[in-house]
């Protein structure tokens, strides 16, 4: 009989109030928009650079066969298995115009997977050729596709034509590539010497597993005649990546719950302050006879238009900036599934959000309505306190504390959020990361295996030969500037640690000398690092434990075996147990998760010094003079780079930067969330008193007291706020730090004094900006008309 | 010599046929220690000469005399200083500050203006209006009656030229009213205080000295 068919009259109700509700509803929409655009393009960005690489994967080898004969390589492009084969074999090495000219032999999907851009076509007849765009500008000629070119490729000086330019990204001063067809080794009396390497790709490998695919490869391998010493696996970035997908979910998740909380925050303490402003409303509407439920209808349903209206718009922001941040990896059907989860995420989030709000609302009684008061706080006892515009702001925040106690959380969780982010940013410091590797002098010369293949022992073959010598050391010595040549020794290996895992590949190992134990002392965390004992026992070092949990699932204990693989001065690999002596959690030099072992073990086992760098002390009079010096002696022998510490840094820098600028603008959309909450805040505050400011000035109170009075209380919100960024902000942000230091990020810890000085400033800003504006607004109306508002 | 004196007063709102005049010409004056009631029905303009007598809104012609200084020659700021020195108000809605207890609501005028309030002056009114017990109180858990006695303190307060009351009984129940009255009645007396008072109340106006009646923005009697 009394049926409530309410509906229609709840929806106009709502719809009614949102529209009288303008300037909240804006910033509560700003902040969905702001939290869904983010949201969205953050979960975009991994699976578009995921996808990116895919595509890049594609054209990868997954393997590398050396040493084939051609009808090898016949068979292997036979094999149902192969996606396809890249063909390469080195022809000849000739010096011409003081450069090198390496003469190679490619085929089209080799020169794919090389990322080189073709400009033309392949070289197809014994006179054809391929020439990089840098050669032709270093020898300063004009030739184009399709004129011709006279070159010493080990035949003599000949005339070839050119079929195609080459573009590549490395602009290696002194070599350069040259690309025959293969009607040019077939030509040559001596083809069969050129070896060839095939480059493989198999088909259907995205879900093997590393060790089925290794199976896979070496079975190919056998099946074809080739021996195991031949092959050699690579490794993919990419498989890596997609087995960290569970991590990088967790860091996504974290992140989300971070943002969604904030936005949830700033909605829920919008929403709060509208429905206390309108408890005298919702108590009419009470007393006319809309129930409990009713009201609590209005409420959410205004949530719901919030919602309707914020969440696409952000969901739109989101996915155009998503395209943009890696256009090659957008795809729709990831978009729109992304969209939807996000979608479903904010939409109950802002429910919740409104949830308590509108229990509120609900919970108004007709009788309460009438006498509500906001102000719950205690009469101060004493009388004899002096009432001044500022201690009238302290009072006005006491008015409703849960509101103001919001507000300042709100912010300070922008701070917070500040501290975190921003200490990550300047804890990386580029010239902090590139000390290590220039521990006493700024250049270094080092071997280079950039000539050698792919060969994971290529430095160790390359040390045999004993490039870094006495004669180079004197050379350098004589060099203008130069004081002091430091010595370092280090040396690829391979690793089978004891939970079985592989190392796949090799990867650097440092010696120490005991004259270095002392500096490396300070950074040990457990165990002992002893250079005797570690020399009689096999001891090893481990840097940053923690990053070979996250890399092989391996966490090193003191005592633990690992099986280590190197190659001697005769070229024959070497296998030895060590046992983990010491743990480190950092290193005064090559600061990064390496492992150490006693110069004297590793001589030892190699058979030969193991020089890896000559680091130059020079004074810092002519630097340029040095690099050129530098440059000279690294072009005479192609296994020797250099390097300086001022090059490095600023490469380093140029990396990060990328990653820094993603940093803070995700800063500036956190601090975006607490400066809504604040204008919001702080308006509503004042359109709630305007009858109290207007009763405050009839009896006296000046518009200079009025402002200082306004301008009290955004201070105390900035004071609060400052207290809480430094405070806990500081906590979060040093915890942040020691976190990302333990999983091995080269950090320094610095304290973000220009990120915390700005957003202060900002916050102060802001305040001055609402107090004007707010004293600007109140103007609008005279003094009657405030007084008299609400009789 | 007059406390407050009006010449040609008028406020004009809105214009051509829309033209309100609220007040039309009023010249009134008032003697120290007097106690004048303005009566008039609602929208005869009396509520607007309150206004304009307290400075709190400005006229279209005319001017304003109270002790002696014209207020249409102040700045915003000087007025407000000159009102919380000069002038004292109760409103019909009591207009207290919920955030203030009794004792910082009475002394907020003298506070504003960087002044001591004189302790004996304020318990003695706070005596009379029997406000001695409640002074820790917060304005908004007292009644109506308590609550028109605190601004009644709180205009006394100050020592000002002239209390200017506007309905201060409009919201109160006939028993309270007469209360309050009373009490305005018997603090104006004993501190000499000039006061003008509009209420739509013939009973309650009878308790003045002197009657002036407003009509469609104009003094008739």
């Amino acid at each position: 009989m009394f049926q409530n068919n309410n509906k229609e009259i709840v929806k106009r109700l709502a719809h009614r109030s949102f529209h009288t509700d303008k300037q909240r509803n804006l910033l509560s929409i700003l902040t969905v928009v702001i939290a869904v655009g983010m949201m969205t393009a953050l979960a975009l960005l991994p699976t578009e650079t995921l996808q990116v690489k895919k595509v890049e994967e594609e054209e990868t080898p997954q393997a590398a066969f050396a040493n084939l004969s051609q009808s090898a390589v016949s068979e292997l492009e036979k094999s149902a298995d192969v996606e396809w084969v890249g063909e390469q074999a080195i022809i000849a090495s000739t010096e011409t115009d003081n450069c090198t000219i390496n003469t190679m032999y490619v085929n089209q999907p080799m020169l794919k997977a090389s990322k080189l851009t073709l400009q033309g076509t392949m070289p197809a007849k014994s006179n054809e050729i391929l020439l990089e765009q840098s050669f032709l500008t270093y020898i300063g000629s004009k030739a184009k596709t399709g004129d011709s070119i006279s070159l010493n490729l080990g035949k003599g000086e000949k005339e070839y034509k050119i079929t195609g330019i080459l573009v590549s990204s490395s602009a290696d001063s002194q070599n350069y590539t040259v690309i025959v067809s293969k009607a040019f080794i077939e030509g040559n009396e001596n083809a069969d010497s050129y070896k060839t390497s095939a480059y493989v790709r198999l088909k259907n490998t995205d879900k093997l597993s590393d060790d089925d695919l290794n199976q896979v490869i070496y079975s190919l391998a056998d099946k074809v005649g080739i021996s195991k010493s031949d092959v050699s696996i690579e490794t993919s970035e990419y498989r890596m990546q997609g087995k960290n997908n569970a991590s990088n979910f967790c860091g996504l998740a974290a992140l989300f719950v971070v943002i969604l909380f904030g936005a949830d925050l700033v909605i829920y303490s919008i929403f709060y302050i509208s429905v206390t402003g309108k408890v005298h409303e919702y108590g009419q509407l009470r007393t006319i006879g809309t129930t409990k439920k009713q009201i609590k209808g209005i409420v959410y349903r205004e949530g719901l238009l919030i919602s309707a209206i914020g969440i696409p718009a952000g969901l739109t922001v989101g996915s155009i900036v998503g395209y943009f941040l890696a256009p090659k990896g957008w795809n729709l059907v990831n978009t729109l599934w992304t969209a939807a989860v996000i979608c479903l995420i904010s939409f109950l989030s802002v429910l919740f959000s409104v949830r308590n709000p509108a229990k509120i609302a609900a919970n108004t009684s007709p009788i309460e309505a009438v006498r509500y008061t906001a102000y719950k706080g205690k009469a101060l006892q004493k009388k004899s306190r002096r009432i001044t515009p500022f201690r009238l702001a302290v009072t006005n925040l006491s008015r409703n504390r849960k509101k103001s106690v919001l507000t300042l959380l709100s912010l300070g969780f922008s701070g917070v959020l500040l501290l975190c982010a921003a200490t990550m940013a300047v804890s990386y410091s580029a010239i902090d990361n590139a000390k290590p590797e220039f521990p006493y002098g700024s250049y270094k010369v080092f071997l280079s295996a950039k000539n050698m293949g792919d060969d994971d022992f290529a430095i160790s073959r390359i040390q045999a030969k004993t490039p870094l010598n006495e004669q180079l050391k004197n050379e350098l010595l004589s060099i203008k500037g130069v004081k002091e040549i430091k010595e370092w020794s280090g040396t690829p290996m391979s690793f089978k640690f004891p939970n079985g895992r592989e190392s796949g590949g090799t990867a650097f190992v440092y010696a120490f000398s005991s004259d270095e134990t002392k500096k490396m002392k300070a950074y040990v965390t457990e165990g002992k690092l002893d250079y005797a004992s570690m020399t009689s026992q096999s001891g090893i070092a481990v840097c940053y434990p923690q990053s070979y949990k996250e890399a092989y699932g391996w966490a090193p204990k003191i005592g633990d075996p690992v099986i280590v693989t190197l190659l001697n001065n005769k070229g024959e690999t070497v296998e030895h147990t060590f046992t983990v002596a010491a743990l480190l959690n950092g290193n005064y030099r090559q600061d990064g998760p390496y492992l150490w072992m006693p110069i004297d073990v590793m001589n030892e086992l190699s058979g030969m010094k193991d020089v890896s760098d000559f680091e130059i002390i020079a004074d810092g009079q002519d630097q340029e003079a040095i690099i050129s010096s530098l440059k000279s002696i690294a072009q005479k022998n192609p296994y020797l780079e250099y390097d300086s510490l001022k090059n490095m840094t600023e490469e380093l820098q140029k990396s990060m930067q990328p990653t820094f600028n993603m940093i803070y603008i995700l800063i500036a959309f956190i601090s975006l969330f607490g400066l809504i909450n604040l204008i919001n805040t702080s308006i509503t505050n004042l359109l709630s008193r305007k009858r109290e400011i207007g009763t405050l000035q009839a009896i006296g109170l000046t518009n200079r007291q009025l402002n200082r009075m306004l301008q009290a209380e955004g201070l105390l919100y900035t004071a609060g706020t400052a207290i809480f960024t430094l405070t806990v902000g500081t906590a979060c942000g040093y915890a942040t730090y020691r976190i990302l230091k333990d999983l091995g990020m080269a950090l320094h810890y610095h304290y973000p004094v220009i990120p915390v000085c700005i957003f202060i400033v900002a916050l102060l800003i802001v305040q001055i900006f609402i107090s004007a504006f707010s004293v600007r607004n109140l103007k609008k109306q005279s003094l009657i008309e405030r007084i008299q508002e609400g009789e | 010599m007059s406390i407050l004196k009006t010449n040609e007063l008028r406020k004009y709102y809105g214009a051509g046929p829309n033209l309100v005049k609220a007040l039309d010409g009023v010249a009134l004056n008032v003697e120290p220690g007097e106690f004048v009631a303005i009566v008039g029905t609602s929208g005869s303009g009396k509520s607007t000469l309150l206004h304009m007598l307290g400075g709190l809104d400005n006229p279209t012609s005319g001017s304003v005399e109270v002790d002696g200084r014209e207020l249409s020659k102040m700045n915003d700021d000087q007025l407000t200083i000159f009102r919380r020195r000069n002038i004292g108000f109760v409103f019909q809605n009591y207009n207290l500050v919920p955030i203030l207890n009794v004792y910082e609501n009475i002394v907020l005028p003298i506070e504003l203006d960087g002044e001591k309030p004189d302790e004996a002056f304020i318990n003695k009114i706070v005596g009379m209006l029997g406000l001695t017990e409640k002074l820790n109180n917060l304005p908004n858990n007292l009644s109506g009656g308590q609550q028109q006695r605190i601004a009644i303190a709180r205009a006394l307060a100050t020592k000002p030229a002239i209390i200017l009351a506007d309905e201060p009984t409009g919201n109160l129940d006939s028993t309270t009213s007469q209360e309050v009255m009373g009490l305005l009645k018997m603090t104006t007396r004993q501190f000499h205080q000039t006061i003008v008072m509009i209420t739509h109340n013939n009973q309650i106006a009878q308790l003045a000295d002197r009657i002036v009646r407003i009509e469609d923005g104009r003094i008739v009697a």
